[in-house]
């Protein structure tokens, strides 16, 4: 089954041209990396397809009103409130199956402290903790690999091709192969 | 879900005391200050008093929307709501949890120095309504002021949302007169109360479809 459907998209800002005749399908339960140069549109193409940008040429047809669960460039913490506060917050129980995530990530023994005095990569591990939680049969994510240890990236890895391997929809931008068969969208400049 | 993204707002503000305890305490502080600047033995009438109090309202609730929606716009959180297609909803109830951490604490401080005035009964409690309802009416200007210059400091959006709230504060003089002259000031109140639906109503959308703009 179809998630979606792109004809012919374009998107255009102060007269600079982002993305230029994209057409391309994506049917639930792939794996599909989008790919690129760094400035090249992933982004947005990304947002394009969450809803969050409208395309300035082209169609896009969603055949599915299924939940999007994105992880985006901004971590959606708060800084002013602890870790398992912002688990709270995200919907994100703190069972054993989270809190042994949280040690996985050697974030367990930071639990109530304030996310504001975690690194970047700390932070980054603690916002995957909301996408491994997600009941959502789609995910969309930006570089998630970006800031990444590598046994955090190996386990990412595993969450993704797990969740394909469960009938669930993977579009992300990276840097990364993995290891599994993915299709890939290329963004030329 | 309804009742947890209520809760979440509270819980997120309450969290950052500094944003509500902080213009409850200015406007603790302004009210005791005020009298001090005038001589004691001079009959100033309530209007006078009143007006104060609605401008300097106005002032600190300014002060306590200031970051409404700037922290979930910086780190993601309203990416989220617009996918999960909740924006109207949150804006909502960030409106709503704002009124009842500074707004309805105002409007009590504000009854408090006016019983300390020696006012009749009636005019303070009237007040006391007043400031209740109208509190709501300025958070949902002021956020809409805040929503429109998210990316440019608050000051432009707000320098467009005041003006709109002149009609308001002449409404509320107005009110006042009423009850100190004995008149019937249901009419007033009513017209606040109709005021206060209508712009709980349509401001939270006209919100969301400017925070959406941000994003895009």
């Amino acid at each position: 089954m179809q998630f979606l459907e792109a004809k012919n998209i374009s998107y255009k800002i102060n007269d600079r041209n982002i993305l230029n005749n994209l057409t391309f399908k994506i049917n639930l339960g792939e794996l599909v990396k989008i790919s690129g140069n760094n400035g090249s549109g992933k982004t947005t193409l990304l947002k394009i397809i969450l809803g969050l940008t409208k395309q300035t040429k082209g169609t896009l047809l969603k055949n599915s009103s299924e939940n999007i669960c994105f992880l985006g460039h901004k971590s959606t913490l708060k800084n002013y409130l602890t870790i398992r506060e912002n688990m709270f917050i995200q919907g994100v129980e703190v069972n054993s199956y989270n809190l042994d995530l949280l040690e996985k990530f050697n974030l367990k023994r930071h639990i109530d402290n304030s996310v504001g005095t975690l690194s970047f990569g700390q932070q980054k591990k603690l916002s995957l903790i909301r996408i491994f939680n997600s009941n959502e049969k789609i995910l969309i994510l930006d570089e998630p690999f970006v800031g990444l240890d590598e046994e955090s990236k190996e386990f990412l890895r595993s969450f993704i091709e797990s969740k394909v391997k469960q009938n669930g929809t993977v579009i992300f931008t990276s840097h990364i192969d993995l290891k599994d068969e993915y299709r890939e969208i290329k963004i030329d400049d | 879900m309804t009742n947890r993204l209520l809760f979440v707002e509270a819980y997120k503000l309450f969290k950052r005391s500094r944003a509500w305890i902080g213009p409850v305490l200015v406007f603790l502080l302004i009210v005791i200050a005020f009298p001090l600047t005038l001589d004691i033995n001079s009959s100033n009438p309530p209007e006078v008093y009143l007006s104060f109090i609605w401008i300097s309202t106005l002032v600190v609730v300014m002060l306590g929307t200031e970051l409404i929606f700037s922290d979930d716009f910086e780190d993601g959180t309203l990416e989220q709501h617009i996918i999960s297609n909740k924006l109207v909803e949150v804006v909502f109830y960030k409106i709503l949890v704002h009124w009842i951490l500074i707004g309805i604490p105002l409007a009590f401080v504000a009854f408090l120095f006016i019983l300390s005035l020696n006012f009749s009964y009636e005019l303070s409690i009237i007040a006391l309504i007043s400031l209740v309802i109208s509190n709501l009416i300025f958070i949902n200007f002021l956020s809409l002021g805040n929503s429109l210059s998210l990316k440019k400091g608050s000051i432009l959006g707000l320098l467009i949302t005041i003006p709109f709230l002149i009609p308001l504060l002449i409404l509320l003089g107005k009110m006042t007169s009423a009850v100190i002259l004995g008149l019937n000031f249901l009419g007033y109140l009513s017209l606040l109360v109709g005021v206060m639906l209508i712009v709980s109503c349509f401001i939270p959308f006209i919100i969301s479809f400017i925070l959406k703009t941000h994003l895009e």
